[in-house]
């Protein structure tokens, strides 16, 4: 078969000149490992906030309630200080992000919040709402309950109120959501996009032959056309194919990614190669020059990776973006690894595969038949 | 410099210009590329998508659940999304299309809020708010019902002795005070977008270049204008001169694109562009260098895509230095991305001036000329 020699040429040819090795393996691994390091983002810190205190129920409410717990999670750190004016100078001079003020006979209370910190604000904001009606309750209980002729002891009316199994509660069921790992989501992503520029050393050869007129010597051998493209389209596929497996292999033993169910990933990763062949085809075909060519695909690589979601989820804008996203194949691959989390079979990606071939189909079968037709001397 | 040897600079320089705007592909990388970048990022993340995304099923609202969903509403920088049912949080939240996300289920009048998050970020800090809000929304019934069953009294007398209870005692005021200013934080973002794509695409636009000083070396055009007239030091001015102007125009691309496109306030133009000014000389520098000792166009131009990329990650340009981990920052500064992307985010976020980021403009112009030198030696070694 005259394929195997003309993909090997090809294939011996990459190799010596390097370029296919630093985009299909050297940036995407380099890019990952850098990018892995800022998903962490910032040391975690605990929120620094301020409290004035007073002698008052909302006061000790506060601060042995709320406050003392998120303190004890390691959430917020609290710093106790004189009267409000000390307050405001430590959130001023950034000592401290926000605070909350306890008025001196306990009857109202004030949050000091700084836009800088949202956070930090948003919570000092409800647990002061939630602990002020709180503590009103307790004393509008405590009333009523004397007023219909009982007695009501304020303590074990706290403790009723406050306790999460009365009325409304707040059950935690993260456990169950088995989100997709942000440095996995990041590998994917990078390796996806890369793979779209690593594929074009394959079939673009197609051009450069035709420039330097070997095209027109190996067409003049009794070497069929179609075993000349199948050789180039057959070394961006492998080329691909590399590429992808490094990247799963690279970020899976040295940044603890975890792509799921292998079998899946298998599926995923080679359909996502045939989307790419079939980009890179149809530009083979689009094109009359090798520079051409190489703009052209640098330039779909580029769209396709930024609107399919390969640095930033284009789905969580909304509107037409989260649109155009599903008409790339960067997300389908993406789909299929979220839908392979939580220990997924690897039937959960036939969907997103089946997406990715659709994909190929309708690019790689235009381009193909384009393509050939540039297979002239 | 005499009048020819500055004729001969600029004749090479223009010819350099003439030939990178005869190929059409490169409009695409100057001029639509890096717009639409910051086009498509600010999209991302200057939207709505910078917000923390709650997602919330309440498939049938009581007063309680409403109250929940209107107090979390207020919160700043959330934005709530109305999802249809438990299966379609749990995966938003597993592809991270929603950073979090509660279920109201209702059940012989107990009312359970299932709170979902995809287990990092702020995920704490939101869920101590929720259940704050959510103990809020409900004190009133819990102390109703807790006096109903106390005194034995129906639940409407407990409800008129309790509202006649809180009618009779002042209720503790709650206010909120701001402190200090509210920034237009979506602008900002836009801007601080765009500030990245500045110093990613100057270099990158810098570091392509290269390719096209190597073809020359390689078609042997550089040794030929040697045997003219030319000076040497008049050769590695033009080609360098060249590198230079086509950064600038790629920093002037991205810096007006943003100003008109997007209304991207640069708050200090000034200073911006002395930045820029020393970040194109980086630039600059480095393609000289990667032209003169690289191999083949293929090599020279992976390797250029490499370089920009990775030191534009860890310089700061994809995400800004003050989300990065304390030890990555200090390494971060050894790219040059690092030094002006600090001293555009103090622009942009602090308000600084010229007058507070000149160290940074130094540090750059200083490694720029460093570079630009050693280029200059090895291309003019190549010239002899």
């Amino acid at each position: 078969m005259h394929v195997w020699t003309l993909f090997w040429r090809d294939m011996r040819a990459r190799l010596r000149d390097r370029s296919a090795i630093v985009l299909a393996l050297l940036a995407p691994a380099a890019l990952v490992t850098v990018m892995s390091f800022l998903v962490e983002g910032p040391d975690v810190q605990q929120v620094p906030v301020g409290f004035v205190a007073a002698d008052a129920p909302v006061s000790q409410a506060l601060e042995s309630g709320p406050l003392a717990s998120l303190e004890a999670d390691d959430t917020l750190t609290v710093t106790a200080y004189d009267d409000e004016a000390a307050l405001r100078t430590a959130i001023a001079d950034g000592d401290v992000d926000a605070g909350v003020v306890v008025s001196a006979d306990g009857g109202a209370v004030t949050v000091l919040t700084d836009p800088g910190a949202p956070i930090a604000s948003a919570i000092l904001e409800s647990v002061s709402r939630s602990t002020a009606l709180t503590v009103d309750g307790v004393g509008q209980a405590v009333l009523a309950t004397q007023s219909l002729g009982g007695t009501a002891d304020p303590a074990t009316v706290v403790q009723r109120l406050t306790d999460s199994s009365a009325a409304a509660g707040v059950v935690d069921a993260t456990e169950g959501a088995d989100a997709i790992d942000p440095k996995t989501q990041l590998a994917a992503g990078m390796a996806t996009f890369f793979l779209f520029f690593t594929v074009q050393f394959g079939v673009l050869g197609l051009l450069e032959e035709r420039r330097e007129k070997t095209l027109a010597r190996i067409l003049a051998a009794p070497v069929p056309p179609w075993q000349l493209l199948a050789s180039k389209v057959l070394v961006s596929f492998v080329l691909g194919l590399v590429s992808m497996a490094f990247m799963v292999g690279f970020s899976s033993l040295l940044l603890g990614a975890d792509w799921g169910n292998p079998l899946g990933v298998a599926l995923l990763v080679v359909s996502g190669v045939l989307a790419a062949v079939a980009t890179v085809s149809l530009v083979a075909g689009l094109a009359h020059s090798p520079e051409q060519a190489g703009a052209m695909q640098a330039g779909v690589a580029l769209v396709l990776g930024i609107v399919g979601g390969s640095f930033f989820s284009m789905a969580r804008a909304g509107g037409p973006a989260a649109v155009a996203t599903k008409l790339t194949p960067h997300y389908w691959f993406n789909e299929g690894l979220v839908r392979m989390t939580g220990g997924q079979s690897w039937t959960a990606v036939a969907g997103p595969v089946a997406a990715l071939l659709l994909f190929a189909a309708v690019v790689g079968i235009p381009g193909l038949v384009l393509a050939r037709r540039t297979m002239r001397p | 410099m005499s009048a020819t040897t500055g004729d001969t600079v600029l004749a090479i320089t223009r010819a350099n210009l003439r030939r990178l705007v005869a190929d059409r592909s490169n409009l695409f990388f100057l001029v639509v590329l890096p717009l639409l970048i910051v086009f498509a990022l600010g999209v991302a993340i200057g939207g709505s998508a910078g917000d923390t995304r709650i997602g919330v099923v309440d498939t049938d609202p009581s007063d309680l659940s409403r109250s929940v969903t209107a107090r979390m509403a207020e919160l700043q920088n959330v934005e709530l999304v109305e999802v249809g049912s438990a299966a379609g949080l749990r995966d938003d939240v597993a592809r991270r299309t929603l950073d979090a996300g509660w279920v109201v289920e209702t059940s012989e009048g107990h009312t359970t809020f299932r709170w979902l998050s995809s287990g990092d970020g702020q995920d704490l800090e939101l869920r101590s708010v929720f259940g704050a809000t959510v103990q809020e929304a409900g004190v009133h019934e819990r102390v109703v019902a807790l006096v109903s069953d106390d005194t034995g009294a129906a639940a409407e007398a407990a409800a008129r002795a309790v509202s006649a209870a809180a009618a009779a005692t002042p209720p503790t005021v709650v206010d909120v005070e701001q402190i200090g200013e509210d920034g237009d934080t979506v602008a900002g973002i836009q801007a601080v977008v765009a500030s990245g794509q500045l110093t990613l695409f100057i270099f990158l636009t810098s570091l392509n270049g290269a390719a096209y000083l190597l073809t020359t070396r390689q078609l042997g055009v550089t040794r030929r204008m040697r045997a003219g007239p030319s000076t040497v030091s008049a050769i590695v001015a033009g080609e360098a001169l060249a590198r230079f102007v086509v950064a600038l125009l790629q920093a002037a691309i991205v810096f007006f694109g943003s100003l008109f496109l997007f209304g991207v306030d640069w708050h200090a133009p000034g200073a911006v562009w002395a930045l820029c000014v020393g970040m194109a000389l980086v630039g600059t520098g480095g393609a000289m260098l990667l032209g003169t000792i690289g191999r083949s166009p293929q090599q020279v131009g992976a390797l250029g895509l490499l370089l920009s990329l990775v030191l534009a990650a860890l310089g700061g340009s994809m995400q800004p230095l003050e989300f990065f981990p304390d030890g990555l920052r200090r390494i971060a500064f050894l790219t040059p991305h690092a030094w002006m992307n600090d001293a555009l985010w103090r622009i942009l976020v602090d308000g600084d001036g010229l007058a507070q980021v000149w160290p940074n403009v130094l540090v750059l112009v200083g490694a720029g000329s460093a570079l630009l030198a050693a280029a200059s030696v090895a291309l003019a070694r190549t010239l002899r």
